[in-house]
């Protein structure tokens, strides 16, 4: 049995032992739950998209129909102790790395001793988005899924550390500032079947600022993680570019290495968001750029601009998504003409930066329908054109960039 | 075209509708300690962005059932919103670790006797059932 699963069981069978004796405190645990049913057709059989790239495959190449890209089941417990201290365990299940099994994203114990200040610890989410730390709850936005371009490439969505939220109102609104710090435990795909990369104890540090009015929200973010792990398929690259042999040719070439690796490297997240909500309008515009110390991911920028108008029950809206590359210049310090062998090794080298380059566009038509209180359904059509390949998976040769997905998600609360 | 005859007509319906809404009053306990709440004060509790009353104690705003039609003119009122968006609004709250939604009773009768008798419990009444035991903070007429 894995480890994880364990875990989610002793996780379990504490509640279970923490059940009975709340009768007795008058604290009851509150029971919650979110899930979302999801269907996605694709028009392209030479390529799957993904949602995000913890998935190793999705709709179009694997399978043409797929019920599996956006369906997702969560169950949230909470518990007040006191009325400063609260705590909360929420466990999902959904496509990812480790394909449906059930994972802790969350748990932890939460201080509140004012409206001005929240201190909390355990196993917090990864706030990325500007509405909510979780981007999991399909019930909670107007969109079947985030836009990929834009939140695709994020590989942590839970950490284990402590954050503090710092509030103040200013003028007609409240300024935040929020500071975290933890080790993230998740891993993801990297394309190549069955192999990942492991973001496991690699150290994350981040905050952002925001400002908040009855309308608009503005946030100010900037994250980075050190990373632990490096790289599976790099292996053989780095193994050749420190061989004692190369280096005799070419001296460079373990400084290569080691510009190239992820080990020990610095990947810096910057984000700008801004939310208007007026009534039956709502729109949201963001922009990020994500950097890294490695030679291996070169810098790339991506945004997305929404907006959905309320009519009764329905909800129509709109997503332009892009993710590019900040410059697609790679230096290349091998000498080429030496020997075969190194015009070969130096053509892995930029292959494999090029793989990281994140060249993509989506436009996507959708409609939301309230159904009830608890529950509502939405079609999105997205219209997607690809330069690089990133974030899809099984891409095919002759694959002209481009795909079609038709969506319907019913998403519920409970 | 025709969306901008909808905008227009959602526009006028939305004014039209204020007056009507303007029987609902926010009320408090008479020793809560609070004289007066703003509007902006009672979006930030009812929304969940505040959580203490001036007097440093927890507020506990309470809600009332969907069934009731209090409840939809209440937010239409307040943040110009529906049902199915405020229960949006609060799953990405509650499901993001931010705080959880007002506490909801059955009836307006429940809310008096809530707020009668305790001092941090604030509600949403019709005006023509004040009484004695509650005391008005919040007037949308004013």
């Amino acid at each position: 049995m894995s480890s994880r699963f364990s875990r989610l069981l002793l996780s379990i069978s504490m509640l279970s032992l923490a059940a009975p004796c709340l009768a007795a405190d008058d604290k009851p645990l509150f029971i919650s739950g979110f899930g979302t049913l999801g269907l996605v057709l694709s028009d392209s059989r030479q390529v799957d998209v993904v949602r995000d790239l913890t998935q190793n495959d999705g709709v179009g190449f694997t399978r043409q129909t797929d019920f599996g890209m956006d369906s997702n089941f969560g169950i949230q417990i909470n518990k007040n102790i006191n009325d400063n201290i609260d705590t909360a365990l929420q466990i999902v299940s959904r496509r990812s790395a480790n394909n449906f099994q059930p994972e802790i994203t969350w748990a932890y114990g939460r201080y509140l001793p004012s409206d001005n200040l929240q201190l909390r610890a355990g196993r917090l989410g990864f706030d990325v988005y500007l509405l909510a730390d979780s981007r999991n709850i399909g019930y909670s936005y107007q969109w079947v899924r985030p836009p990929i371009d834009f939140f695709g490439s994020l590989i942590i969505s839970y950490f284990d550390g402590a954050d503090m939220i710092i509030s103040k109102p200013l003028g007609d609104g409240v300024f935040r500032a929020k500071v975290f710090a933890g080790v993230a435990r998740e891993k993801t795909f990297t394309g190549n079947t069955d192999e990942f990369l492991s973001s496991n104890r690699s150290r994350l540090l981040g905050g952002h600022i925001e400002y908040q009015t009855q309308n608009w929200i503005f946030r100010l973010g900037y994250t980075q993680l050190r990373f632990k792990n490096d790289f599976p398929s790099l292996q053989p690259l780095l193994d050749s570019l420190r061989s004692p042999y190369l280096n005799g040719l070419i001296p460079s070439a373990a400084g290569l290495a080691s510009d190239l690796s992820l080990e020990g490297k610095k990947f810096k997240y910057l984000s700008a968001g801004i939310a208007y909500d007026q009534g039956p309008l709502q729109a949201q515009l963001m922009l990020n750029q994500l950097s890294s110390e490695s030679l291996l991911f070169p810098t790339n920028r991506a945004a997305y601009l929404t907006v959905g108008y309320r009519i009764d029950q329905w909800t129509p809206y709109f997503t332009y998504s892009a993710s590019r590359p900040a410059d697609r210049k790679i230096s290349n310090p091998l000498p080429a003409g030496i020997s075969p062998d190194i015009d070969m090794l130096a053509a892995g080298f930029k292959q494999a930066i090029e793989n990281q380059f994140n060249h993509q566009t989506t436009i996507s038509l959708g409609l939301r329908y309230d159904l009830t209180e608890k529950s509502n359904i939405k079609l999105q059509y997205d219209n997607i054109s690809i330069k690089d390949y990133l974030l899809v998976r099984n891409n095919q040769a002759g694959w002209n960039g481009r795909a079609n997905l038709i969506s319907v998600a019913y998403n519920f609360i409970f | 075209m025709k969306a901008l005859y909808h905008l227009l007509l959602y526009v006028s319906f939305w004014s039209c509708c204020q007056a009507a809404q303007a029987d609902l009053v926010v009320i408090a306990n008479p020793q809560s300690g609070i004289e007066k709440l703003s509007k902006d004060e009672v979006i930030n509790l009812y929304m969940g962005r505040n959580r203490k009353l001036a007097t440093g104690v927890n507020a506990m705003p309470l809600d009332l059932a969907a069934v009731n039609a209090e409840k939809a003119r209440f937010y239409a009122m307040l943040v110009n919103k529906n049902l199915p968006e405020i229960n949006s609004y609060w799953a990405r709250l509650m499901f993001s670790g931010q705080g959880s939604p007002p506490l909801q009773v059955e009836t307006t009768d429940e809310v008096l006797d809530i707020v009668g008798s305790n001092k941090a419990a604030i509600g949403y009444i019709e005006r023509k059932k004040l009484d004695k035991r509650v005391k008005l903070i919040y007037d949308p007429t004013q």
